[in-house]
């Protein structure tokens, strides 16, 4: 066997090891009802900010924990213990996405993603504009 | 027709005509180029430079219309409302244009455009083709921004489209109002630029970059060249220079990007593995395994068809980049904001286009050719028909890969013999090998999002495969769930450093192999110093810096990136005698090094030297909670820090940022004298003997005495045991936040620069708004708590003593009527300075129903107790506690990291920077004396 058979026999042999090991080193997205089937597994779970709750951050008791409520993409609620300090204007977040475990009945993140609106002014502005077509029509 | 007033309708149409005029410009150019290469007409050439000069004009004529629009302010255009308002100042106009997606078109298309007026001035006999290939892609990316719609189908989208020609906007009531544009507020102003992006990085980064991915469409456009032509080698020594220009410039364009995340973002480092940063580093990787194996084939007529292949898939990478990040696709794995521009399908498409003429070319063989041209219409055909293009996309892409490995094995040319195993030329094709499957492993993890839809048809055998292997992952992938690792950081790192330190190792011994044979035993002897020597070093300092029996990769990796400066600095001296010509190689690698020795001391020993020495034990409630990153600094509070005394004194508003100052002192030693009192695990100890203290109390404790009775005492004077005391003030950070109500507020950190070390600070939270009621208390706490408990409000601690029925005798005393059923609480209060208080909030029942609160205000400590809820079921009453705001600390929340040696970065960054450089100019030499020759 010459030696670039060799070389070309490793290379795909290690392309496939990646795959099946990036497979394999993989969280998955879940919801809640998934996440807290199997507590003791690692999800990404993607919801929403329930800005009815409290959000709960006391940094002079724990600068690095911040809890509150967040609603899943199936509408279910729960109670989130995030291990950081609480992001600048979350209030205003459009999605986030948890990354942690289901602990009892509350879900305890290690890390969260959070996304801030983009297009926040946007719809500012097509309210502005309602309300200009309002007086207008008036 | 309505007659719209104020608009200025003019630019956008001169706008959307120049955009026009360059998209069918760049066609008539392309198709003129053809033309003159088939029929070898000269003519027809200079027919096609004009066409390319004409989209020239116009391309610089669309950049400038659309730059004087935003300079103007002209708000009725999406594109500048979007980017620009009117407080902007000048510098960052720049920024705003390539901001959006349009603009970075725009400016990806500029680059170009330039580029290929250099190839027609010095492409000479490949002109006709190369400049074919840069006028298809000006095309294409121009079809990007034409925003013309044919039948339904948007192609493109436009910068100079008008808000009200949006077409979510169609047909709104509004935009029949002829004077819309006095009429709604939101029109005078724009939104302005992301505060993120208002930085002088984001002037010069950008532009930096798109350069390095518009130049790697030379040497693209150089091998699609000589496949098309036949000359399967001739191309690559025109290309070359551009090669390590790309190398040059790509690199700096992403460094500058990992800078500006240093210094303007609060990510906490320079490189997060974010998927616009990987999306920039795979071609890079490609672009610079293509370079040293065109090195290879020049100088020993080896690794030919890697090459060409690693030439084509660093451009496809560089499309694949856009269209990671510009799809949308991304999506929830990113902490970018990607929106769906609408146009994925188009993107996709040019991306396929670019692979499948690859392939086309790649194959080298009429018969293959043929068959893979036949099986990809198929393929497109029954896509279409059985509404399973994601299907049909993946047996193409699976389809082109096979085809390739075909042309390679059958076809193409290869030489007779192989390379000896001890050469140059063999060493420089496993490290691009290496780097391949680098760049393989960077894009097979990033692409998560994209396996989650290519994976959709498969569902049936994944689950197979699945239950066969009990992976979950694969479950998670047919069921579209894949997610990205839940540590990416440390994730990539574990599977990058093996390639980094092959490549390193490679870096370090290749230059010391000659081309051709070698003498193992001569090679030994001539790498050995730079070996030893690098042994040395990495034994002292490895130990130096604590380097543990869990961090050997960290170890190895840095040996060999030391092994690698200290090899090429030999190699300098000592081989190349300090000739400048031909040092580029070995000045670019000591670079290359530098940047990975800086990058991997100062990420692998960096401090968070803001630790929360909490009295809630975070663990307790998770003990995979072990995040005390953060610290607390109450205003004008002296606190310990890493190797500081650090304190917030105040907060400055200038325009839109808010300044804190944070004032940083020596940690001074110092001594306790017989009979000094201290707290210490809680208690009073008075000193025995003069002594200076050690590191903890308890390793002193023998020195100390425990006072038995200290109500003597002035608890309030004793200071905390310390082992030192604030010294002279050092230096002062100031990290701030900007305030911007449009994106959200950003906090920016402040660095203090030491030769050795930086110190890298930002706010992580900060009260910007004071929240405190008419009376002046702060929202109110619930707390629920049974006899006995304990809880904190503030600084302040609070703890139910007890519960008792007011009774009849005592209802003047507590102001409590007649009728009324009454319950007091005793609670206890305790200060920030251990002074304790008392007060009984009442719980009252009028009527036997009707609750009426109580507060009551404790005067000291300022805190309103209101007594809201009895639960005789568990136990556990309901308080109601609001601190009065006087009397709360001002505070913020602070992370500050302490990177050691990160200037061996950016020197790295700089001197390779320097050496490719260096690389290019040698390489432009060299084939300009060979066409002399």
């Amino acid at each position: 066997m010459k030696r670039s058979h060799i070389i070309m026999i490793i290379m795909i042999a290690l392309a496939g090891a990646f795959m099946i090991a990036s497979v394999s080193d993989s969280s998955s997205y879940a919801d809640f009802a998934e996440a807290f089937e199997n507590p003791e597994k690692e999800y990404h779970v993607v919801g929403t900010l329930d800005r009815s709750a409290e959000i709960i951050y006391e940094p002079e008791v724990n600068p690095n924990l911040t809890g509150f409520t967040m609603i899943d993409n199936k509408g279910e609620k729960r109670t989130v213990w995030l291990n950081k300090s609480k992001p600048q204007d979350f209030e205003r977040s459009e999605s986030l996405v948890l990354i942690g475990k289901a602990e009892g009945d509350e879900f305890h993140a290690g890390d969260m993603l959070m996304k801030c609106p983009s297009k926040y002014k946007e719809e500012q502005k097509f309210e502005y504009i309602e309300s200009a077509e309002n007086s207008y029509n008036r | 027709m309505i007659e719209y007033i104020g608009e200025r309708t003019l630019w956008g149409d001169l706008g959307n005509t120049l955009l026009a005029v360059s998209f069918t410009a760049a066609v008539m150019a392309a198709v003129s180029y053809v033309l003159a290469h088939y029929r070898n007409s000269d003519e027809l050439r200079i027919t096609g430079r004009w066409f390319f000069r004409i989209h020239s004009i116009a391309v610089f004529g669309a950049a400038a219309t659309l730059f004087y629009m935003l300079f103007n302010q002209y708000f009725e255009y999406d594109y500048v409302w979007k980017h620009a308002n009117s407080e902007m100042p000048m510098r960052y106009i720049f920024s705003c244009f390539w901001e959006g997606q349009e603009g970075s078109f725009l400016l990806w298309s500029f680059w170009h455009m330039i580029l290929g007026n250099i190839l027609i001035h010095s492409a000479g006999k490949w002109e006709n083709m190369t400049v074919t290939v840069v006028a298809v892609m000006q095309a294409l990316l121009g079809s990007m921004i034409l925003g013309v719609f044919i039948f339904d189908i948007q192609i493109g989208n436009s910068p100079f489209t008008l808000i009200r020609e949006l077409p979510e906007n169609i047909g709104l009531p509004w935009t029949n109002m002829p004077d819309y544009l006095e009429r709604i507020p939101s029109f005078q102003d724009g939104r302005g630029l992301n505060p993120l992006l208002q930085n002088y990085w984001m002037t010069i980064h950008p532009p930096t970059l798109f350069l390095g991915y518009a130049s790697v469409i030379i040497p693209f456009a150089f091998a699609i060249a000589g496949l098309w032509s036949g000359k399967l080698r001739e191309w690559i020594r025109p290309a070359i220079p551009w090669a390590f220009f790309s190398v040059s410039i790509l690199g700096i364009g992403i460094l500058m990007g990992g800078a500006w995340a240093y210094e303007a973002l609060s990510f906490g480092g320079f490189w997060a593995w974010d998927p616009v940063e990987n999306a920039s580093l795979i071609p890079w990787i490609m672009i610079v395994a293509a370079a040293h194996v065109m090195v290879v084939n020049i100088r020993k007529n080896r690794s030919l068809y890697t090459a060409i292949f690693l030439t084509l898939t660093a451009y496809v990478m560089v499309m694949y980049a856009s269209f990671l990040v510009h799809s949308g696709v991304l999506g929830d794995s990113s902490v970018h904001s990607f929106t769906d521009n609408g146009l994925m399908l188009q993107h996709l498409t040019i991306l396929m286009s670019i692979i499948f003429v690859s392939t086309f070319l790649i194959l080298y063989d009429r018969r293959l050719k043929v068959i893979f041209t036949l099986a990809s219409a198929v393929l497109l055909a029954a896509g279409a028909v059985f509404t399973q293009p994601v299907a049909a996309m993946v047996a193409f892409l699976g389809m082109s890969v096979a085809m390739m490995v075909v042309s390679y094995q059958r076809v193409f040319p290869k030489p007779e013999q192989e390379e000896p195993l001890w050469s140059r030329e063999f060493w420089i094709f496993i490290g691009s090998l290496v780097l391949l499957l680098s760049a393989a492993q960077i894009a097979l993890e990033t692409s998560k999002p994209i396996w989650n839809i290519l994976a959709e048809p498969f569902r049936g055998p994944l689950l197979d495969i699945h239950s066969l292997t009990g992976i979950d992952g694969f479950r998670a992938l047919a069921e579209g769930k894949l997610a990205p690792h839940s540590d990416v950081i440390s994730h990539f790192n574990k599977w990058q450093i093996p390639f980094a330190f092959i490549v390193t190792f490679l870096i370090a011994t290749g230059q010391f192999l000659r081309f051709g044979k070698n003498q193992i035993g001569t090679f030994l002897r001539k790498i050995s110093l730079a070996f030893f020597l690098a042994l040395a070093v990495t034994a002292v300092s490895g130990y130096a810096m604590e380097y543990k029996s869990n961090e050997i990769p960290l170890l190895i990796l840095l040996f060999t990136t030391l092994f690698a400066v200290f090899a090429n600095m030999d190699y300098l001296i000592r081989v190349l005698r300090g000739k400048f010509d031909a040092a580029g190689a070995s000045v670019a690698h000591i670079g290359f090094a530098l940047v990975l020795l800086g990058a991997l001391i100062s990420t692998s020993r960096s401090d968070k030297i803001s630790e929360n020495a909490s009295r809630f034990d975070i663990e307790r409630l998770n003990e995979e909670f072990k995040n005390n990153e953060d610290i607390l600094l109450f205003k004008n509070d002296t606190v310990p820090m890493g190797r500081y005394f650090v304190s917030y004194e105040d907060k400055e508003k200038e325009g839109v940022n808010v300044y804190y100052n944070v004032h940083y002192f020596d940690k001074a030693p110092k001594t306790f004298k017989a009979g000094d009192l201290a707290i210490a695990r809680g208690a009073v100890f008075s000193a025995n003997e003069d002594h200076t203290p050690g590191p903890d109390f308890v390793a002193d404790q023998k020195k100390w005495t425990l006072v038995e009775d200290p109500r003597e005492i002035d608890i309030d004077a004793v200071p905390r045991w310390s082992q030192f005391k604030p010294g002279e003030q050092l230096f002062t950070l100031r990290p701030r936040i900007q305030l911007n109500p449009e994106f959200g507020n950003v906090a920016e950190p402040a660095t203090k620069n030491y030769l050795d070390r930086d110190i890298y600070t930002h706010v992580r939270w900060a009260e910007l708004e004071a929240d405190s009621n008419d009376a002046g208390f702060r929202s109110a706490d619930t707390l629920k708590l049974a006899v006995g408990d304990t809880a904190f409000v503030g600084s302040t601690m609070l703890r139910l003593n007890g519960l008792a029925v007011v009774r009849p005798e005592q209802r003047v005393e507590y102001m409590v009527g007649e009728n009324d059923l009454a319950v007091r609480a005793i609670v206890g209060i305790r200060d920030d300075r251990g002074e304790t208080y008392e007060v009984e909030p009442l719980y009252i029942l009028r009527d036997s129903v009707m609750h009426i609160p109580d507060p009551v205000i404790e005067d000291e400590t300022g805190l309103q107790v209101s007594f809201i809820k009895i639960d005789p079921l568990t136990g556990k009453h309901e308080f109601s506690v609001a601190e009065h705001y006087s009397r709360r600390k001002e505070f913020i929340v602070m992370q500050a990291i302490q990177f050691p040696m990160i200037n061996i970065l950016w020197v790295g960054c700089i001197v390779m920077f320097l050496g490719t450089m260096m690389a290019v100019r040698h390489r432009i030499k060299q084939s300009r004396k060979l066409k002399k020759a």
